[in-house]
C-alpha cells in the first residue's frame, strides 16, 4: 500500500482575533496547522454572545486544556441551569427519567402530576439560586442535571490567543485593508493596512457581521425581522444560576450573569435601516478556499446558548475535513451541509421562542408540522442533528406552554399506582438531591478557598 | 414478529390484535441471517436468549465474510464492531493509515476481537464494559427462521392475539377508502381498525387493495431472483460469521446453522437462467442436499406509502433490497418499533392519524434509502470485470448520495455521519477498505503522534485483540455448553 499523502498541511489565514477566530486559531494549532491571524475591526463586537457556554454537545476549551476550574477562576466564571425568559424558565438537561420504555413526559402526562418541571433537578436547583456541577451517572441514582458556563469572554479569548501563539500563530497587528480574488472566485490573497499580501490554501472569516472574506453576493437565508444587536456590561446584582431574557414582539434582551460582571446583550427587531443583526445563516458557509465560521456564517437570538456549540462544531468539523491543503470538493459539500443543518435547528428554535413571544406568531411550516406532532402525541422528531437535544426541545415546548394531549401507548401499559410511586420517588430524590447542593454563591467561594489553599501549599 | 411485539406492546385494553395466516402461502424463510438489533427486539419480548437459540437452532453471529468483492480471491469480514480505539477524537482507521505501508502493521481486521475471534472460530459474549477489548463487540443470530414464526406466533398467542387460518380472498373498504375487514377464503369476514400487511411480495392490502406503489431499485440493484438450498454440515467447524462470496451473476450465501447449513445464490436473472443459477448453487455447496432448491423471485425496491390509509405494509410487502447484509429482518423490526412509537390513539378513521402516517413513512423511506446506498457499495467498489454482470454493474449510475460518501471516504478518510440508521461508520468502514478503497490522505493530527511511539501502540493492540480472541472458547463448544441441542 502507498504512503498516504498528509504532511502537506496548508497554510491557514483567520481573519478577526475575537472569540471566533482566537478560537479557531487555537484549534488549528493545536492539530498541526501553521496559521497566521489579522485583526479585524468588528471582530469581538459580538464576542458577548459567546459568553455563554455549554459543557455540551461540543466543547473544544478541554481538548485544548481549558479546564473547569480555569473558567471559573481565571475567567470571572459562573454558571446557568437555565433561562428565565419572560415569566417562563428553560431548564438545561433532562426533566425526570425515562422508565418502563416510555418517555418521562408521557407518564407525567398520564399521571396528571404537576408541575412537570418539578421533576428537572436543573430547575429545582435553580428555584433555590442552588448549583453542583454533574457528577458522573449513576453517583446520584442516575439522576442527571446539566450546566451552561457564564464566563468573561474577553479573558478567554485572550487566554485562547495565548494558547494558539504558543502554538505557533502568528498574529499580525495590522487590519484587513483589501481582498484579491483569483480567477475561479476563491481568495488569492488578503492585503494588510501596510500593503502587505499574506497567501493561504484556507482562509477563515472570522470577522463577525461584517462578513469580510466571502462574496457580498454570496447567499444568505433570512428567517425573519432583521434588527440591531447591542452590548452593554454591569456590575453583577445579585448571582443567580441562570440567564435572564425578555422577550417581546420587537426586542430581545439577554443578561449573563458571571461573578462580577453583567453582561446583556440588546436585539432590538426592526430598529434600523441598516441592520447588522440579519437572522439566518449562509447557504454555503465554505466556499473555494474560503471559510466563514461564526457570525460571519449565522446570526441567532442569543438567549439560547448552543450558537456557541454550533460554533465549536464548526471548527472541530473544519479540522475535520482539513486534512492537508486539498480541501477536496466533497469535504466542502459535507461541512456546509451538516453546518447548514445546525444553522437550521438553531433557527428554528429562535423561530420558536420569537413566535411566542410575539404571542404565538405562526410557525414555519416544517416546524408546525413538529409542533402539530408534539401536541398530539408527544413525540419529538430530533433528526439528524444532535446540536440541540431532545431534552432542550422538549423542556423548551413545556415552558412555552406547549402540551401533548396524547401519548406513547406503551406508557398505558402501567398501572397509575405503578407509575404515580415511580413519580413520587423520583420527585422526593431529586428534592433530598437538590437540597443537599451548596448556593452558587457558596460554591464559587468555596472553589475559589481552595485554589487559595492550593497555592499556599504549592508556595 | 409484529403480532407478537404489538401483542406484547400495546395494553390489551385499547387494542385487540387479530392475526390471519394461512399455512397454504408458507414462510418465505429470508433473513436466517440477522444483525444485533434482533437481540433487544428479542429482550423486549420477554425471550429467554437460550431458549431462543435452542428453539431456533441458532448459532451466533460476529459479522459477515465478503469473499471475491472487490477482486478474485480477496476476503474481509464485516464485523459487529469498531477498529482499534479514537484517539483525542480522531478516528483509529487515521492512525492506521499512516502506518498502512509498513508490513509489519498488518490489516486492519487484525485490530478487530469480532474479526480475529471470527477468523479462529471462537465465540464467548462481550463484556458488559464497552470501554474494554472484551466489550468492544456485538452480536447477531443464524437462525431457522421457519422455526423463529411458530416460536413467536406462540408468544404472540400467549399475550392474547387471536389468530385465524386462512386466505385473504377479498377486501372491503369504508367510504373513505379506509379498509373495513377482510375477507377469508370460507366466507368468514374480519373487520378491524388498522390493519397491517404481513403477506410479503404478494402486498394483498397495501398494494392489490390500496395500491400504495412501489419504487422499482434494480437499477442500482440489479440481482432479482434467489435459489436457496439447505445443506448438511461438512466437517465440525461452525464459524460465527455469514459467508457471503461473489460469483458471476451475482453471490452466494453460506449460513451455519446447528442442524444444517443455509446456501442459496443471489442472481440477476438478465445475466443467468434459473437453471445455471442451479447449477451454480449446486456446483459450490460443501455438504450434502437436505431439500430440492427453492426458487425465490423479488424486486428490489420499496414501498411509496408503507403506511396508507388505514394500512401499514411491514416486511417484505413494505419494501426488500436483496439478502446481502441480512437487512430484511432489521427492516421489518424497524418498521415495528416506528409503528408501535407511533401508534394511533384513536382508530376510528385514517383521517385523524395523518400526522403519525407521514412521519412513519418518513422515517422508513430514509431507512431504505440508506441501507440501498451501503448495500450498493458492496457492489460497485470492485475492480472485477470478468462477466457480464461485473461489467454491466461498472456502468451502473450510483446515487448522488452513495456517491458523495465515496468521494468523501476516497480522499480524506472522512465519512458523512449520520445519526439514525442501520449502518453507521464502522460498518461503512469495513465495506470502503475491505473493497480497496483506502483513503488518500489520513487526518492530520494522526501525524502528530510519533512515529515509533504509534508503531508500538498499534502492536500492543493487536497483541491485545489476539490474547482476547485466543482466551474465547470455540464456537461449537460454548453452543453446547449455552443452548445445548439433541440434533446435530
Amino acid at each position: 500500500m502507498k504512503a498516504a499523502n498528509t504532511h502537506d498541511v496548508g497554510r491557514v489565514v483567520i481573519l478577526g482575533d475575537g472569540f471566533e477566530g482566537c478560537l479557531a486559531a487555537a484549534s488549528l494549532t493545536d492539530a498541526g496547522v501553521p496559521v497566521v491571524v489579522l485583526p479585524s475591526l468588528e471582530a469581538g463586537a459580538w464576542d458577548a454572545a459567546y459568553t455563554a457556554l455549554p459543557l455540551r454537545p461540543d466543547d473544544l476549551l478541554g481538548q485544548l486544556g481549558v479546564s473547569e476550574l480555569q473558567l471559573l477562576i481565571d475567567h470571572g466564571g459562573s454558571y446557568a441551569l437555565g433561562i428565565d425568559a419572560n415569566d417562563v424558565t428553560v431548564p438545561f438537561g433532562p426533566t425526570g427519567i425515562d422508565f418502563h420504555g416510555s418517555r418521562f413526559h408521557h407518564h407525567w402526562r398520564l399521571a396528571s402530576e404537576p408541575p412537570f418541571f418539578a421533576f428537572s433537578p436543573s430547575w429545582v436547583a435553580l428555584q433555590d439560586g442552588r448549583f453542583a456541577p454533574p457528577v458522573p451517572q449513576n453517583a446520584i441514582d442516575s439522576l442527571q442535571h446539566e450546566l451552561v458556563r457564564l464566563v468573561d469572554i474577553k479573558s478567554l479569548t485572550n487566554h485562547l490567543r495565548t494558547i494558539a501563539a504558543t502554538n505557533g500563530a502568528t498574529f499580525l497587528p495590522r487590519p484587513l485593508a483589501d481582498v484579491e480574488r483569483n480567477d475561479v472566485g476563491g481568495l488569492a490573497a488578503v492585503v494588510d493596512m501596510n500593503g502587505q499580501r499574506h497567501h493561504a490554501d484556507l482562509y477563515i472569516d472570522a470577522s463577525g457581521p461584517t462578513r469580510q472574506l466571502l462574496p457580498s453576493d454570496s447567499a444568505w437565508s433570512t428567517c425573519g425581522p432583521s434588527g440591531t444587536l447591542s452590548v452593554s456590561h454591569s456590575p453583577t446584582a445579585a448571582l443567580r444560576p441562570s440567564i435572564t431574557g425578555t422577550l417581546t414582539g420587537d426586542s430581545c434582551v439577554v443578561a449573563f450573569p458571571q461573578q462580577s460582571n453583567l453582561t446583556t446583550l440588546r436585539v432590538d427587531l426592526d430598529a434600523s435601516a441598516t441592520p447588522t443583526w440579519v437572522p439566518g445563516f449562509r447557504d454555503a458557509p465554505w466556499i473555494d478556499n474560503c471559510v466563514s465560521i461564526g457570525f460571519a456564517a449565522s446570526h441567532n437570538v442569543p438567549l439560547m446558548p448552543w450558537h456557541t456549540s454550533a460554533l465549536m462544531r464548526s471548527v472541530r468539523r473544519l479540522i475535520d475535513y482539513l486534512p492537508d491543503r486539498h480541501h477536496s470538493r466533497p469535504s466542502r459539500t459535507t461541512y456546509n451541509r451538516q453546518t447548514v443543518a445546525e444553522y437550521a435547528e438553531l433557527q428554528s428554535i429562535d423561530h420558536l421562542l420569537l413566535a411566542w413571544a410575539r404571542s404565538r406568531a405562526p410557525l414555519s411550516d416544517a416546524l408546525a408540522a413538529r409542533v402539530a406532532l408534539f401536541e398530539k402525541r408527544g413525540f419529538w422528531h430530533a433528526g439528524d442533528t444532535t446540536l440541540i437535544d431532545d431534552c432542550t426541545w422538549i423542556n423548551t415546548l413545556f415552558a412555552l406552554g406547549y402540551r401533548p394531549c396524547g401519548g406513547d401507548v406503551l406508557a398505558e401499559r402501567w398501572s397509575m399506582a405503578e407509575r404515580r410511586r415511580e413519580l413520587r420517588e423520583l420527585r422526593e430524590r431529586i428534592t433530598r438531591v437538590i437540597a443537599a447542593f451548596p448556593t452558587l454563591g457558596d460554591y464559587i467561594a468555596a472553589a475559589h478557598r481552595a485554589v487559595e489553599l492550593r497555592r499556599e501549599v504549592q508556595a | 414478529m409484529t403480532a407478537a411485539a404489538i401483542g406484547s406492546a400495546l395494553p390489551s385494553s385499547r387494542v385487540s390484535v387479530h392475526l390471519v395466516e394461512s399455512e397454504a402461502i408458507g414462510i418465505v424463510g429470508v433473513g436466517e441471517a440477522t444483525l444485533p438489533h434482533l437481540r433487544r427486539f428479542n429482550e423486549n419480548l420477554g425471550i429467554d436468549e437460550a431458549d431462543f437459540m435452542t428453539a431456533t437452532s441458532a448459532t451466533f453471529k460476529l459479522g459477515i465474510e465478503f469473499r471475491d468483492w472487490a477482486r478474485r480471491g480477496d476476503a474481509y469480514i464485516h464485523p459487529f464492531g469498531a477498529y482499534g480505539v479514537a484517539v483525542d477524537d480522531v478516528p483509529f482507521h487515521h492512525f492506521w493509515r499512516r502506518l498502512a505501508h509498513e508490513p509489519a502493521t498488518g490489516d486492519i481486521s487484525t485490530y478487530s476481537l469480532p474479526i480475529v475471534a471470527a477468523r479462529a472460530g471462537r465465540f464467548r459474549h462481550p463484556a458488559d464494559n464497552a470501554a474494554s477489548v472484551n466489550g468492544s463487540y456485538g452480536y447477531a443470530y443464524h437462525i431457522d427462521a421457519t422455526r423463529y414464526a411458530p416460536y413467536l406466533r406462540s408468544i404472540a398467542e400467549r399475550r392474547g392475539v387471536a389468530r385465524t387460518e386462512g386466505k385473504v380472498v377479498a377486501v372491503q373498504h369504508t367510504a373513505h377508502g379506509d379498509i373495513s375487514a377482510v375477507r377469508l377464503e370460507g366466507g368468514q369476514c374480519i373487520a378491524g381498525d388498522l390493519f397491517i400487511d404481513c403477506s410479503g411480495f404478494f402486498g394483498v392490502l397495501i398494494e392489490k387493495a390500496l395500491q400504495a406503489g412501489y419504487d422499482d431499485w434494480r437499477r442500482w440493484l440489479p440481482c432479482d431472483r434467489a435459489v436457496a438450498l439447505p445443506t448438511s454440515h461438512k466437517g465440525s467447524s461452525l464459524p460465527p460469521y455469514t459467508k457471503a462470496t461473489a460469483l458471476d451473476a451475482g453471490w452466494r450465501w453460506q449460513i451455519p446453522l446447528r442442524h444444517r447449513v443455509g446456501n442459496g445464490y443471489v442472481y440477476c436473472s438478465e445475466f443467468a437462467s434459473e437453471n445455471a443459477a442451479t447449477t451454480t448453487l449446486l456446483g459450490n455447496i460443501e455438504g450434502s442436499p437436505l431439500a430440492e432448491p427453492r426458487h425465490l423471485r423479488f424486486t428490489p425496491g420499496v414501498r411509496r406509502q408503507q403506511w396508507r390509509k388505514n394500512c401499514i405494509a411491514i416486511g417484505l410487502s413494505g419494501g426488500f433490497l436483496e439478502p446481502l447484509e441480512s437487512t430484511s429482518i432489521y427492516l421489518i423490526q424497524a418498521a415495528i418499533e416506528q409503528l408501535i412509537e407511533r401508534f394511533p390513539m384513536s382508530l376510528s378513521e385514517s383521517g385523524e392519524y395523518t400526522a403519525e402516517r407521514e412521519d412513519f413513512n418518513r422515517c422508513m423511506q430514509q431507512e431504505f434509502e440508506r441501507v440501498r446506498d451501503f448495500l450498493i457499495l458492496h457492489y460497485v467498489a470492485t475492480e472485477r470485470r470478468d462477466s457480464a454482470f461485473w461489467q454491466h454493474i461498472a456502468a451502473v449510475d450510483i446515487p448522488e448520495t452513495l456517491a458523495a460518501r465515496i468521494d468523501l471516504f476516497r480522499g480524506d478518510g472522512r465519512f458523512d455521519d449520520y445519526q439514525r440508521g442501520l449502518f453507521l461508520t464502522p460498518s461503512w468502514l469495513a465495506v470502503f477498505l475491505g473493497q480497496r478503497i483506502v483513503p488518500e490522505r489520513y487526518d492530520m493530527r494522526a501525524a502528530n503522534v510519533d512515529r515509533h511511539r504509534l508503531r508500538d501502540r498499534l502492536h500492543m493492540l493487536q497483541q491485545k485483540i489476539a490474547a482476547a480472541a485466543n482466551a474465547m472458547p470455540h464456537h461449537s463448544q460454548y453452543l453446547e455448553r449455552y443452548c445445548p441441542v439433541a440434533h446435530r
